[in-house]
């Protein structure tokens, strides 16, 4: 799975100054939740349900991520808290009002579209100008906020061009501005930098977060990129299938999957199939592999006697050449292929008859060392691996 | 492979390479071209040329008639001219008996000054009998013969390279002074039809654009399935043939027609009181309005199309409520296709004739009526060309300012 160094780094980026503040806003309680989904229930042809049953409280000023494949149901989500979809059951409050039938232009939602949407036939100045003059707004007063917001994404000189005459990049930041001149308490963003390449997104990445450290608008980001929600999010909710997997800091959904889909959807990981042996005592069970070999296992979930369990274990916890310690599980494994990545090397093996598993060795100048057909020991401590209930969070 | 290699500073053989291959690209484009080319060269720019050429050269007088053509050159138009033009009229008339072309003639000078040809047949038949001094003899013939007003219509016709085709076109007259002045307003003939042919395509335009928007609009935005259905429905009225769907709307809209009687009917007009719809300019509008719709539809939709959805969901999320919304973001961004299709349609609505000579009556005749009118009834090809190349010029300077407005915007039509 491609982006694992880039997991990394967002892991790294989280600022421990922020973290107590981070933390607080996490746990978003009643009172100062600004948008709350109560049983949220959303249907397109009457049979199948795009939005399961969505319950989430979104808390003042957060940065919450959406993050899923296609087709899981985020960007509904998000269509249908900017009025553009209507809820087919349930109800979406804003500041503690209901805003089912509210229209999408009387909603004050500030929203960034996947391809800019910037008015075509408008100047830069002109499109961010427009949300101020349909509020009716003095032209002293526009001309003054859309100066203010040219400066604010650096593009004062850019007021006049028309926006099929500016970068991606720049008109990326045009959009960003054009959503928040008008003040709103909330910004939406759908996928905004889909359409940008690697280097252009994580600046753009950067200065997303950081306008919103500075103005305090609560964001709701979408995207399926999972390395940019890691970095830029203060809590992402993990879709799948119309509903949320896990809701939680980027650290704990990399750390503490919930459940096997987001083992697997968050970063790269290795999959184990088994039959659980013995739920055991502080969260550690055993499961029985197919070759009959035991390993342990943080359990998640319930787990009953007999369950079919899937295992999950990260390629950078696997161990080569382990020592024996009480709670280290060891195998023995094929090295299968042996792919260069430059700091890092990617041995793959084949083990127990199942999948390959993918071991992240660092590149230690030792080349050479394992060769393909080797046999060798691998091995990983229980809290490393999780075992989930297979089927569970489909 | 090898062939290609060259050195490095082998830049003539390169260019010579380079342009021989490109010959070879440009000379099967060509031969690909070529059998459209020559197929719109004999079909459309050669009858364009001979239609512009004879509506200045008229040189069917000047052949006919060499001598009076050579003697009436000298003359300044004003009073009756000298003897040697009554000589060399009397001499070419005895000609022109002998080739049997004297009603040929006749019918030449009628155009030029009505009721003259009557006068020309009289000199056809009394010719043999002319003798020296031919003013005299002419003059006995018939006193016109005395009066400037023939020989200016002679003097008109003797030249092969004339305007006069066009000043007639205009609704303009040469007067006794030879000065060109405007005709009497209730002697205008052309201008108000020109006037006419214009304002009715400005209404057809407007009418389909009113009409064709929000279906254009709707096709744009239903789903593939449904848009297909609704886009045969479009097209259908172009696999019926132009008669059928124009003598449908006689059917309908007839004094005794579908709609009149149902109108009556329903008890909303009373029997004696049926609208006329048909054979009038509001017939004309009807049907050229439901023929030209889909050529104002397709290039609307063509640029609705390629609109995405998020602009309107862009308006809305910004603030401005749906109306706003549509008219300051959606509507400027589909003036391209306004644009294209309204000078579609009112280009074609111009040269319109099978409609307007069905169902247009008096008052719903177009231009393209009278030009037919003239080729095929009153024989003056002359003006029939000229009123044509009218017609042409309108539409091309239509078309020019157009791509001038385009250009300004940024879009382009061909």
């Amino acid at each position: 799975m491609p982006g694992s160094n880039e997991l990394e780094k967002a892991l790294n980026t989280v600022k421990p100054a922020n973290l107590k503040e981070r933390v607080q806003k996490t746990s978003a309680t009643l009172e100062d939740a600004i948008v709350r989904f109560v049983n949220v229930q959303k249907t397109y042809d009457s049979e199948r349900l795009v939005v399961r049953n969505l319950s989430l409280n979104i808390a003042r000023g957060e940065f919450l991520t959406l993050l899923g494949p296609s087709g899981s149901g985020k960007t509904t989500t998000l269509m249908m808290l900017a009025g553009f979809e209507p809820a087919t059951h349930g109800e979406i409050l804003l500041n503690g009002k209901s805003i089912n039938r509210v229209p999408p232009d009387k909603r004050g939602i500030g929203m960034v579209f996947q391809n800019y949407a910037l008015f075509p036939h408008m100047t830069v100045a002109e499109n961010l100008a427009f949300p101020l003059q349909v509020r009716s707004m003095s032209k002293v007063e526009i001309k003054k906020r859309v100066n203010a917001a040219l400066e604010m994404v650096e593009l004062e000189t850019l007021g006049n061009r028309r926006p099929a005459q500016l970068s991606g990049g720049q008109q990326q930041r045009v959009a960003v501005a054009r959503a928040l001149i008008f003040e709103p308490e909330l910004v939406l963003m759908d996928e905004p930098l889909g359409a940008l390449d690697k280097r252009l997104r994580e600046q753009m990445q950067y200065e997303i977060k950081s306008l919103h450290d500075r103005l305090g608008v609560t964001i709701v980001y979408v995207t399926h990129d999972q390395s940019e929600a890691l970095t830029m999010s203060d809590r992402v909710a993990v879709f799948n299938d119309g509903e949320i997997q896990q809701l939680s800091r980027p650290a704990d959904l990399y750390e503490k999957p919930a459940t096997a889909f987001v083992a697997d959807f968050i970063g790269e990981n290795n999959c184990l199939t088994g039959l659980l042996e013995d739920r055991g005592r502080n969260g550690i069970c055993a499961v029985r592999l197919p070759n009959g070999q035991v390993v342990k296992a943080s359990q998640v979930g319930e787990l009953g006697d007999g369950n079919e369990i899937v295992l999950s274990v990260r390629p950078e916890r696997v161990v080569l050449n382990p020592s024996r310690t009480a709670d280290m599980s060891t195998l023995e494994a094929t090295v299968d292929k042996l792919i260069y990545h430059g700091d890092h090397v990617r041995i793959r093996l084949t083990v127990a008859g199942q999948k390959p598993i993918v071991v992240k060795v660092a590149n230690d100048g030792q080349g050479g060392a394992v060769m393909k057909g080797d046999v060798k020991r691998v091995g990983w401590l229980a809290r490393d691996c999780r075992a989930f209930k297979r089927g569970a969070g489909r | 492979m090898t062939e290609a290699v060259l050195a490095a500073d082998d830049h003539a053989l390169l260019k010579t390479q380079l342009s021989s291959a490109l010959r070879r690209q440009k000379l099967s484009a060509f031969l690909l071209v070529a059998p459209l080319l020559i197929f719109v060269t004999a079909t459309f720019i050669y009858p364009i040329a001979g239609m512009l050429e004879r509506s200045t050269y008229s040189p069917e007088f000047a052949l006919e008639m060499p001598r009076t053509a050579a003697a009436l050159a000298p003359w300044d138009g004003t009073d009756v001219p000298g003897d040697e033009v009554f000589e060399a009229l009397a001499l070419d008339f005895k000609d022109s008996k002998t080739r049997q072309a004297t009603g040929r003639l006749a019918n030449l000078v009628n155009v030029e000054l009505p009721g003259a040809r009557g006068l020309i047949m009289k000199i056809g038949r009394g010719v043999d009998r002319l003798q020296p001094p031919y003013r005299e003899a002419l003059v006995a013939l018939d006193n016109d013969w005395s009066k400037p007003e023939i020989w200016q219509a002679l003097y008109g016709l003797s030249k092969a390279y004339t305007s006069r085709f066009y000043i007639a076109a205009l609704d303009l007259k040469i007067n006794r002074q030879g000065e060109i002045t405007t005709q009497p307003e209730d002697k205008r003939i052309f201008l108000p039809l020109f006037l006419r042919t214009f304002w009715i395509g400005a209404l057809v335009t407007l009418c389909c654009l009113l009409f064709g928007f929000p279906v254009a609009y709707w096709l744009s935005v239903l789903p593939m399935r449904y848009a297909n259905l609704l886009m045969i429905l479009v097209l259908l009225p172009f696999w019926t043939s132009l008669l059928v769907r124009t003598t449908a709307w006689i059917v309908l809209l007839q004094n005794q027609g579908v709609i009149n009687s149902l109108l009556v009917w329903t008890g909303a007009i009373s029997d004696s009181n049926r609208l006329s719809l048909i054979f009038n300019s509001v017939g004309t509008i009807i049907a050229m309005t439901h023929i030209l719709l889909p050529f104002m539809i397709l290039p609307l939709y063509s640029v609705m199309k390629t609109v995405p959805f998020s602009y309107m969901r862009a308006a809305r999320s910004l603030g401005a409520n749906q109306y706003t919304a549509f008219i300051r973001v959606y509507l400027p961004q589909t003036k391209p296709g306004v644009a294209a299709g309204c000078l579609l349609v009112f280009i074609l609505s111009l040269g319109y004739y099978i409609t307007p000579a069905l169902v247009g009556g008096e008052s719903g005749t177009l231009i393209s009526n009278m030009i037919a009118y003239q080729v095929q009834k009153s024989l003056n090809w002359g003006l029939a060309a000229a009123l044509s190349s009218l017609l042409l010029v309108g539409v091309l300077l239509l078309y020019w300012a157009y791509n001038r407005l385009a250009k300004v915007d940024g879009f382009k039509l061909g």
